[in-house]
């Protein structure tokens, strides 16, 4: 069943139009991950034998709600796991090298240089007691080596003027008025939209070819929002670079991404081409979820709802995790687990409904 | 006509002084306030509901609690039913709460842990009514039933329960003495999105189940259609713009709101618009610009909006804008 699952994605990555342009190789492939935490004996599973793949220059979106193992998928993609939680078994194919294999201090240059993340909370992840261009330095200086290889003419980026140019480059390029004074700021003295663009910029200078961006937009405003996510997509295309988009926004998908997969309780329930996903959903999960987000077109007392909660964690439902506030629920949901079945070479979906 | 309104607030003003120090208070000619309301007016009709929406520190939140007089207004007045309500003597003002109350945005961190739920719904009928435990615990039970609980939650504290769950405990315990008018304050943003969407039509219902007026404060442009039946449009302390929800998504008028609706994101992909991108974040409410408080990212300013305040003005029944370029 896996392994056909798999071959699956990939006859789709030759076959489907995605609309993106270019390579259409896959980047980074996650296969079988699943994340386990010991908690009193028994083992939790935020996240539950996932396989997916991101492909060159592709923003893949990762919708769910919390607790659905969203962020957790993407600390398992740059191995920050820490105990008591493990990844046990499967791969993580990046550029044909197995990140599980790879040492803590192989996994170092990757992390920031190869694969770089930006959170949710800029406030938070930045250091609030360093300057803002120190705190871009240090990429720098920590990836020194591999960027003097990829960049024979900026071997110079040993000596501090040259990595203050450097620095400087980065804050432009996310839009940062008069960078020269701000770089000798403070994160406090920056608004949350300022604070955004500065965790961009430092996730950029390493040039990695995978961004995975957690919530990037979720603490700020409106048309902060919107001012981050065109700067997203415009150094997305510039830079050919591949986004893994994690939100609980559908709104912020639909803006954004190429393809979308929709997580529940650890599991990815569907993946499908953006329009796809938003014209035909197929898992009654995706359905509820987009009948219940008021949106332009939906008249008072005519949203829906999905009954129930998210189950927690200690408790995740046997068979389909979904069965207890499925509308369509069947005897045999609430018994197996449903396969990861292709409806089209770019629509998946892992729904009873449509097993024969 | 008059009768109708069950809350009018005019001109309600609230300044926080920014130097709160002895020795800045005298050493510091004039000392610096932070305008977080701003001489805002409106009226609430008797069963309607009103949206104020607007980005972090626009002062919404702030305006609903100088309303609630939970904070005393630096100026202006609220008039509920009829009577002034600022300045009223401490004993008046507590009798006031039984109609006023009032959803709050945590439901993780607005209802006390170390309570069960039956206490926590039990607190306001204590304050207000002598029930006898009997009466008091049938009460109970209709609040837990109306927002879709059953008694067996009423044993529980907070931590057993889910976000949802608890907010509807936050609506229960606003609804316990029968108010005229609530105040939510992001009554949903803490929550998931198929949840959120239980508890917005769980709103809906209970207002027309008790006839309940509300005032929805939210940042969330899409809820705040949803819910209103008017919407207020709020940017740096004033309010810029007022109507119906349709008009002003349809036909938004000032171009703060113009920018603010093209700036939602659609759950939509096929869905297209103009899209305004406005540039910098909102200035500091200590000094704010001169002249129409929004002309330093206004795409369509000229010279007058730096030098002259506009007004609140009617252009359209039922409808009001700030704005000098709109006629």
């Amino acid at each position: 069943m896996k392994a056909g699952t798999k071959s699956g994605q990939s006859l789709g990555s030759n076959t489907n139009i995605t609309g993106v342009k270019g390579s259409q190789d896959i980047l980074i492939e996650v296969a079988d991950i699943t994340v386990s935490f010991r908690a009193n004996g028994s083992a939790l599973k935020p996240v539950d034998d996932i396989s997916f793949h991101i492909k060159r220059g592709e923003i893949l979106g990762m919708v769910g709600e919390s607790g659905s193992g969203k962020t957790i998928t993407a600390l398992s993609m740059m191995r920050l796991i820490e105990p008591p939680g493990r990844i046990n078994g499967g791969h993580i194919i990046y550029r044909g090298e197995d990140l599980l294999q790879k040492t803590e201090s192989e996994m170092r240059k990757i992390r920031g240089k190869e694969i770089a993340m930006i959170w949710q909370d800029p406030m938070a992840s930045l250091n609030p007691v360093k300057r803002i261009g120190d705190q871009i330095e240090e990429v720098l200086r920590i990836h020194r080596r591999q960027i003097i290889a990829g960049n024979k003419e900026s071997s110079a980026l040993k000596s501090m003027a040259t990595r203050t140019e450097v620095t400087l480059a980065a804050l432009e390029e996310v839009n940062i008025a008069e960078p020269a004074i701000r770089m000798k700021e403070y994160p406090h003295q920056l608004s949350g939209g300022m604070q955004q663009r500065v965790m961009i910029a430092m996730a950029l200078v390493g040039e990695p070819s995978l961004l995975i961006a957690d919530e990037p937009t979720t603490a700020l405003d409106v048309t902060i929002q919107l001012q981050i996510l065109e700067l997203l997509k415009s150094l997305q295309k510039g830079k050919a670079m591949s986004i893994l988009l994690i939100t609980h926004d559908l709104g912020v998908v639909a803006e954004m991404c190429h393809r979308v997969q929709v997580m529940y309780c650890g599991r990815i329930v569907e993946s499908a081409d953006k329009n796809d996903l938003f014209d035909n959903p197929a898992h009654p999960y995706t359905q509820g979820l987009l009948k219940s987000i008021p949106r332009h077109d939906v008249k008072k007392g005519e949203l829906d709802s999905i009954s129930g909660v998210v189950p927690d964690l200690t408790a995740i439902p046997q068979g389909c995790a979904f069965h207890t506030r499925c509308p369509m629920v069947m005897d045999k949901c609430r018994q197996q687990l449903p396969d990861f079945i292709s409806l089209s070479p770019s629509h998946q979906v892992r729904c009873h409904l449509y097993c024969d | 006509m008059d009768g109708d309104y069950l809350l009018r607030v005019q001109n309600l003003t609230k300044y926080f002084s920014v130097n709160t120090g002895v020795f800045a208070q005298i050493f510091s000619a004039g000392s610096d306030h932070v305008k977080a309301v701003d001489g805002i007016s409106f009226d609430v009709r008797k069963g309607e509901t009103l949206g104020i929406v607007g980005e972090s520190g626009c002062g919404k939140s702030t305006a609903g609690l100088t309303i609630l007089q939970l904070l005393s207004p630096t100026a202006g007045d609220v008039i509920f039913n009829g009577e002034s309500i600022v300045d009223l003597p401490s004993r008046r003002k507590r009798l006031l709460r039984k109609n006023l109350q009032m959803i709050l945005q945590n439901p993780y961190s607005s209802l006390n842990p170390r309570m069960r739920i039956r206490d926590i719904l039990a607190e306001p009928l204590n304050n207000f009514e002598s029930n006898k435990r009997e009466q008091q615990a049938h009460r109970i039970a209709e609040l837990l039933d109306y927002v879709g609980l059953t008694w067996a939650h009423s044993e529980r504290f907070p931590h057993e329960l889910s976000g949802g769950q608890r907010q509807r405990i936050g609506i229960a315990r606003a609804l316990a003495l029968q108010p005229k008018l609530i105040v939510a304050d992001e009554p949903v943003s803490a929550l998931d999105v198929s949840v959120q969407s239980q508890i917005l039509n769980l709103l809906l219902k209970l207002k027309e189940q008790f006839g309940l007026t509300y005032l929805f404060i939210s940042h969330d442009l899409a809820v705040v259609r949803y819910i209103s039946d008017r919407i207020a449009v709020m940017y740096l302390g004033q309010i810029i713009e007022l109507g119906l929800p349709d008009s002003i998504y349809r036909e938004p008028l000032h171009p703060y709101t113009r920018a603010l609706i093209s700036a939602i994101p659609e759950p939509d992909p096929h869905y297209q618009r103009e899209r305004i991108v406005l540039s910098g974040g909102v200035p500091s409410p200590i000094n704010p610009p001169s002249g129409c408080r929004f002309h330093t990212r206004c795409p369509i300013a000229v010279k007058r909006c730096s030098q002259e305040a506009p007004t609140l003005r009617l252009v359209a029944p039922d409808r009001q804008v700030m704005c000098h370029l709109i006629q």
